[in-house]
């Protein structure tokens, strides 16, 4: 049994703290873990791959402060970001879970921190902190965390975790959930989170940031511009949702390869796209060779190996218009294989088999071979949901023609336009569905759902597309953590909020060595915010002649503003002699002397 | 260096670094943990479920056996763990939220972390085990084979 009050007094706070110049944020993780268990399981262990603990529980403290280290070397805030984290025994097959613990929007932000970019939009607890400049709640925590302390996590962290999955790798997935890498829409309903009451005044469901930048290419609308209706549909548009971010369109280049798998219908145009589809284990893989034709419905005859004309189980009675196309056979009653077989004999060259109808509502199937029909399969062949079946069996009339190839002119994990697809499989799979990219991307990516064992613990190009996204939502580069970002910050690496810049050149003056740009330098200047006009003017006298700096930074124009004089007499002899220092100086010429004392 | 991390370095009593800087263990109390804690107090598994008396059975071997170096099925105890867990880490907020206005305007959501994502792993037949980011039970049940058999109660 656990003890509250005990955890409250041992709560372990691991802090990553970076100095602001190398972009940081602080991330606490309060070991919410009792002792003896979890982080402090006392279990001897030997040290395995950088990880130098000795314990059990050491080496989940160090595995979790190594993955929270990366991001907190990736993202910047001013404002400490605190994870309750721990582990605990979780079922078999339960590796662990991580989510904003708040949400907040319509932000108030403390100049010049920038607050939120759409209004009434939902964002992550610590994204919200970074752009509002302040902790919007001070006694809860940004994320909360636990993972599984019965499952066989590889505990090193540099990354060779041979068989087994490595937790750093797990823990940087879910942290970046937690950090904003998500939507709170409902994918099985469409809807949005969060209408409530507060007091008699009640506020309805609104969208999040993630949204805002989900764009479905079928109607051009984001999911935060949709329906509720809209969303639903959009969820299962399998491979026509995209992210539209600017950094992440920019940064694909570097990190997806040319060339995918594709089941894509060309024409016409009002179905033509990628569709999402299942491969089988007999036959040649896609590609080899790709296949591109007009789809034709195979038409057998409904007799004892199949009830319906068009679930392919009998030899074709249609076999010319089948043969060198591409045939459509419904699902059901035989095996995979032999409808394969059987367009293989009427001559097709490539088939795509749609789930029946008692398949409606499943998933696109992967297609087992048997040994009687598999070996003989000399052609590719695929399958498809129902509801994409239907669509193009619906449009057979005006032809439909189709490719299942690999096209070396779209990258894996892209659309035809460049922008990186999210994962939006039919049927929906809420939580995994929107919230992740896509699984069709190549190179694998940190934020597809299912976590890969080639991942790096990179979380940027080109390895990796997580940062670009992040920086989307508004986690935006701010290394000196002063609200500006760096792109326009005129001290990238030093915090100066009012972007003070006396010179008006390319440096703010909290980093301007010498702000007035007078050629003396601040720490030897007697005044490092001199008049720094080009000529000296007395009244509205201007002598033409330069205002000169003398060596200790004054220039000409600050010693003459500062004279206190009696008469006006005091005043042109207190001229006079500063002008007689500069002229033995050299600094300036008997008739420049001559132009200034004519003005004073 | 700023003010907040000259604070902490002092607190630690070590000069924190740059990039280079290594985490340092500091035990203090923490509110921020006791709303974790109040929050599990609070979430039970779903009250459908309870109302159904539900119970699932595995239908896909997921589980690794080293001792025989085979795959097997979950046994009954394993899958009313699994089921047990998962309800209560996919467990949801409903659409409407325990929300308020700060005074300053800013919306605050409190969904306590109800929107977290759950990685389930079902093992392969060389021991590996092939992970699935989730948010519903629905999902995390497809992924591992579970199939819920009901027995009685407010059936639909």
């Amino acid at each position: 049994m656990k003890n509250i009050a005990r955890f409250l007094l041992l709560s372990l706070v691991l802090i990553l703290a970076t100095a602001p110049a190398f972009a940081a944020a602080n991330i606490f993780i309060i070991n919410n873990d009792g002792p003896g268990e979890g982080f402090n399981d006392p279990t001897p262990a030997a040290p395995v791959g950088g990880n130098t603990g000795t314990t059990l529980g050491l080496q989940r403290q160090i595995a979790f402060v190594h993955a929270a280290n990366i991001w907190a070397n990736n993202i910047d805030s001013n404002v400490d970001i605190y994870v309750v984290a721990a582990f605990n025994p979780l079922a078999p097959n339960v590796l662990g879970s991580a989510g904003a613990w708040d949400v907040f929007s319509d932000l108030t932000p403390i100049a010049p921190y920038p607050g939120s970019a759409f209004s009434q939009t939902w964002y992550s607890s610590a994204l919200a902190d970074k752009l509002a400049g302040y902790d919007h709640d001070l006694v809860a925590p940004d994320l909360n965390a636990q993972f599984s302390s019965n499952f066989n996590f590889y505990l090193g962290i540099d990354g060779n975790h041979g068989p087994l999955n490595d937790l750093v790798t797990v823990l940087l997935h879910e942290l970046g959930h937690g950090l904003g890498f998500q939507n709170f829409v409902s994918e099985a309903t469409g809807a949005n989170l969060g209408n409530f009451f507060d007091g008699p005044r009640f506020y309805p469901l609104q969208t999040d940031v993630y949204s805002q930048f989900t764009l479905d290419t079928t109607n051009g609308l984001t999911w935060s511009n949709m329906t509720q209706a809209q969303r639903q549909a959009s969820a299962i548009r399998y491979g026509r949702v995209v992210w539209n971010g600017a950094n992440v369109t920019a940064a694909a280049p570097s990190v997806l390869l040319f060339g995918a798998p594709e089941v894509r219908v060309l024409s016409p145009t009002g179905i033509a796209g990628s569709y999402q589809f299942g491969t089988a284990g007999f036959g040649p893989v896609i590609g080899n060779p790709n296949v591109t034709a007009s789809v034709v419905a195979a038409i057998d005859p409904a007799d004892v190996a199949g009830p319906a004309t068009t679930d392919g189980c009998s030899f074709f009675t249609n076999a010319a218009a089948v043969a060198g196309r591409i045939a459509l056979i419904e699902r059901g009653t035989c095996g995979f294989t032999q409808k394969v077989s059987r367009a293989q004999s009427a001559g097709a060259i490539g088939v795509i088999i749609y789930n029946n109808a008692a398949n409606a509502a499943t998933a696109p199937p992967g297609m087992a071979t048997d040994p009687i029909f598999g070996p003989t399969i000399t052609i590719p062949s695929v399958s498809l949901s129902r509801a994409d079946g239907l669509n193009i069996v619906s449009n057979l009339g005006g032809g439909v023609t189709a490719t299942i190839s690999v096209d070396p002119t779209i990258r894996a994990g892209a659309d035809a336009n460049g922008q990186v697809r999210l994962y939006m499989p039919f049927p929906v799979s809420g939580g995994s569905s929107g919230s992740h990219y896509d699984t069709a991307a190549l190179k694998n990516l940190l934020m597809e759902p299912s976590i890969n064992a080639d991942l790096t613990h990179s979380l940027n190009p080109p390895q990796d597309l997580t940062m670009p996204l992040m920086r989307d939502i508004g986690w935006f580069a701010d290394a000196d953590v002063d609200g500006i970002e760096d792109s326009a910050d005129n001290c990238p690496n030093t915090s100066n909020g009012d972007q003070a810049n006396f010179d008006n050149d390319s440096q703010g003056d909290a980093c301007d060595a010498d702000d007035d740009n007078d050629g003396v330098n601040d720490d030897v200047d007697a005044n490092p915010n001199s008049n720094t006009q080009p000529t000296v003017t007395i009244g509205n006298c201007n002598s033409g002649s330069p205002n000169v700096v003398f060596p200790n930074g004054l220039t000409l124009m600050d010693r003459i503003n500062a004279i206190v004089a009696t008469n006006h007499g005091d005043f042109v002899s207190q001229v006079s002699a500063i002008l007689n220092e500069a002229k033995a100086l050299g600094l300036i010429s008997g008739a420049q002397k001559g132009a200034i004392m004519s003005c004073a | 260096m700023k003010m907040r991390n000259a604070f902490y370095a002092a607190a630690l009593g070590t000069a924190l670094i740059g990039m280079s800087a290594q985490a340092e263990v500091k035990w203090i109390t923490s509110p921020r943990a006791e709303k974790v804690k109040q929050a599990e107090a609070r979430r039970t598994p779903s009250t459908q479920s309870v109302v159904k008396r539900e119970r699932w059975s595995a239908t896909r071997a997921i589980i690794f056996d080293h001792a025989t170096k085979t795959l097997r099925k979950p046994t009954a105890a394993e899958t009313a763990s699994m089921v047990e867990h998962l309800e209560k880490m996919t467990s949801k907020p409903v659409r409407s939220i325990a929300g308020r206005v700060q005074a300053n305007g800013t919306r605050q959501g409190s969904i306590e972390g109800e929107h977290a994502t759950v990685v389930v792993a079902r093992a392969t037949a060389d021991g590996q085990y092939e992970t699935l980011c989730v948010q519903t039970f629905d999902e995390a049940a497809e992924f591992l084979g579970l199939v819920r058999v009901v027995t009685g109660g407010n059936q639909q």
